[in-house]
């Protein structure tokens, strides 16, 4: 029997933008690589747009709000915080004009962020560069941590946008603006981490320059990260009653489930249509849609899986 | 790739002179004594010869091998049949002229058996099983032409694996579509290939197969038969297997290409394989679909695990075990002659 505490996902909660935008209008607004037809026939319908003139801070403190209230957590209780974004385009509290002397650039984003969440006591860090991969090694992080050392539950943020007017394409895939945040705890009966395992091939760093052999590797190391997770956990397919997955195409999951011999409909694609993909916080928003439509009962175990430009390919399974 | 190997074959190996068709456009044999080459084109009428060249050759030959062919496997079906139906029936022909004809012999393709699975017996060439391309079912047309038109000819059908290069230098005259699925694998494009793991891979060496033709058509020729000449499967890897020895080939032939990231493909369905070549497609990613496309038409042949048999062959050819080597004693020199002629685009 294991001596290591339960540790399991107590609290989630996601916001999206408010403007919603479909295949149409964004490809007559050349912000598409790929025609609408195509992306349509992957799956794709709309994704998630931030309006500049909104604060995206908002969305990722009031997502995080919404979970420490869920949670019932006293804010100052919470050891840790860490925040992922896999891009640069935005930074939380980042004023515009900054640039005299070295101090400024001691002014941290996610700091702020604990405070202005009532967490000043918490180790705030900051995870990037893992592409659509770093909320999973966020929470393996916090897991880690939860497990050996003194914090009852780690707040973790995960927030990207992409560049404002900028493309909403990235590799055949229709991207959201999104934040989202869930609470790790320790002693949480729900979501209970089983375990957390990434496949990386840092050699394939040069995103642009490698994109075709990323393409091709997709599914041999999708495949691969998947089967040996679960052999990892002492698991079969067949324990698995849900896969959450990214919301990267349908067309993709329909390769991979044949690949790994899934049934398809038990793979969480509903919000592939409604929201695409978001960089950090697909896990976030399928997880909180699926409890919300009482899809997970007690004991469901659960698969998500991810891939993440650097390169990685990640997975987290749940008992809910 | 095996007519240029089973002519130097049969000049060693025998006193005999050689007229050999080459077509109009086509690159000659190193010159020879024994040697005469003719510009012909098979799928014409006369083989595309002037009439009194066409009667003085038939009073001439008497052993006519046939070993042209298109050996493309993603050929339209019509265009597969004119190059190799049209093309056996019109030496057909020309056979049944040849009144001192005492031996007709036909290069043809194990893959006869399309999408059959299990024991293939080399007197079995009738099947409803379809094909995974259109060479097979050229050839099938062409061996079946053969058998029914063919009465009083002395014929014996010589029914290849895939052949690969030299055993020895892994050299090859032309790159064909497993070289160009291992170069896939070699720049990081081989994402999926349809197939059971466990299907035996056969592969046969180009100067093996073409010491083995020569002596069944020149020393050992026995007409009315069909022969495979195949590495069977104890001398043959698994498609798993080909896979894995092709990376550590690759790495051993090139240690700088092992130092970057390069993933083996998943061996998935033909349904799997079917939606990502769709997915290129749609696309139009020509990196992805060429890619794919170099698989589409010769890796059918891995969900359908067959084994032929070599009774007839190994009752012709008694050493034809000792013959034949496991693809694991010349598969790296395969790889490597790839990999240092850059598959045909750097001078050796």
């Amino acid at each position: 029997m294991s001596s290591l505490p339960s540790i399991g996902i107590s609290a989630l909660a996601y916001r999206l933008p408010a403007r919603r935008v479909g295949l149409a209008e964004l490809g007559r607004a050349g912000r598409l690589e790929s025609s609408p037809a195509m992306l349509r026939g992957l799956g794709f319908r709309s994704c998630y747009v931030h309006d500049e003139r909104d604060g995206f801070d908002e969305l990722v403190l009031d997502a995080g709000r919404e979970v420490l209230r869920t949670a019932a957590v006293d804010p100052g209780e919470i050891g840790g915080l860490f925040l992922y974004r896999g891009l640069g385009a935005w930074t939380p509290g980042r004023r515009p004009g900054s640039a005299h002397g070295v101090l400024p650039l001691f002014r941290y984003p996610v700091a702020r962020l604990a405070a202005e969440l009532g967490c000043p006591h918490a180790r705030a860090l900051t995870l990037s560069e893992q592409g659509c991969s770093g909320l999973f090694s966020a929470i393996e992080l916090a897991w880690a941590q939860l497990q050996t050392s003194s914090p009852d539950a780690i707040l973790c943020l995960a927030a990207d946008r992409l560049p404002a007017g900028g493309q909403r394409e990235v590799t055949f895939n229709l991207m959201s603006d999104g934040a989202g945040a869930l609470l790790l705890q320790r002693g949480a009966e729900r979501n209970r981490v089983l375990s957390v395992h990434q496949l990386s091939e840092a050699g394939y760093w040069d995103t642009p320059r490698y994109q075709h052999e990323l393409i091709a590797a997709y599914f041999p190391m999708a495949e691969r990260a998947i089967t040996g997770a679960l052999e990892r956990a002492g698991l079969r397919l067949a324990d698995i009653r849900w896969f959450v997955p990214a919301n990267v195409s349908h067309r993709s999951w329909t390769i991979l489930a044949d690949l790994l011999g899934l049934p398809l409909d038990r793979v969480f694609t509903d919000n592939i249509t409604r929201v695409g993909h978001t960089v950090s916080c697909d896990l976030i928003i399928n997880l909180a849609d699926m409890e919300r439509r009482g899809l997970l009962r007690p004991g469901d175990r659960l698969l998500a899986f991810t891939f993440g430009f650097g390169a990685s390919w990640s997975t987290l399974i749940l008992e809910h | 790739m095996l007519g240029t190997e089973l002519v130097a074959t049969l000049l060693r190996a025998t006193d005999w002179s050689l007229i050999l068709m080459a077509h109009a456009d086509g690159a000659g044999p190193p010159a020879d004594a024994r040697v005469r080459t003719i510009r012909g084109d098979m799928t014409q009428p006369r083989l595309g010869l002037e009439p009194a060249l066409y009667r003085s050759l038939a009073g001439e030959v008497d052993a006519i091998m046939h070993a042209a062919a298109s050996t493309r496997f993603d050929l339209p079906l019509p265009a597969a049949r004119r190059a190799n139906v049209t093309g056996t029936k019109n030496v057909v022909r020309f056979a049944e002229r040849c009144a001192r004809l005492e031996r007709f012999g036909l290069v043809s393709t194990a893959y006869v058996s399309g999408r059959r699975t299990g024991l293939i017996l080399e007197a079995e060439r009738e099947h409803q099983a379809g094909f995974v391309n259109s060479y097979e079912q050229a050839k099938y047309e062409a061996e079946a032409l053969l058998e029914m038109s063919a009465d009083g000819l002395p014929w014996t059908v010589y029914r290849l694996s895939t052949l690969l290069g030299d055993s020895r230098t892994g050299a090859t005259s032309r790159f064909t579509v497993p070289h160009h699925s291992l170069r896939m694998m070699y720049v990081g494009l081989a994402s999926l290939v349809p197939g059971d793991p466990d299907c035996p891979v056969d592969l046969m060496p180009t100067d093996v197969a073409a010491s083995l033709v020569a002596e069944l058509f020149g020393q050992r020729f026995q007409p009315g038969r069909t022969l495979h000449l195949v590495a069977g499967p104890e001398k043959s890897l698994t498609l798993r297997e080909v896979i894995d020895h092709s990376y550590a080939c690759l790495a051993d032939a090139d240690p700088s290409w092992s130092r970057r990231p390069h993933v083996k493909p998943a061996i998935g369905s033909p349904a799997a394989f079917e939606l990502l070549v769709r997915s290129a497609e749609e696309a139009r990613s020509p990196l992805m679909q060429g890619a794919l496309g170099t698989l589409k038409s010769f890796a059918g042949q891995f969900s359908y695990p067959k084994t032929f048999d070599t009774a007839e062959v190994r009752a012709a050819l008694p050493d034809y075990d000792r013959r034949v080597p496991h693809v694991r004693e010349y598969y790296a020199n395969v790889v490597r002659y790839c990999v240092q002629t850059g598959w045909g685009r750097a001078r050796r």
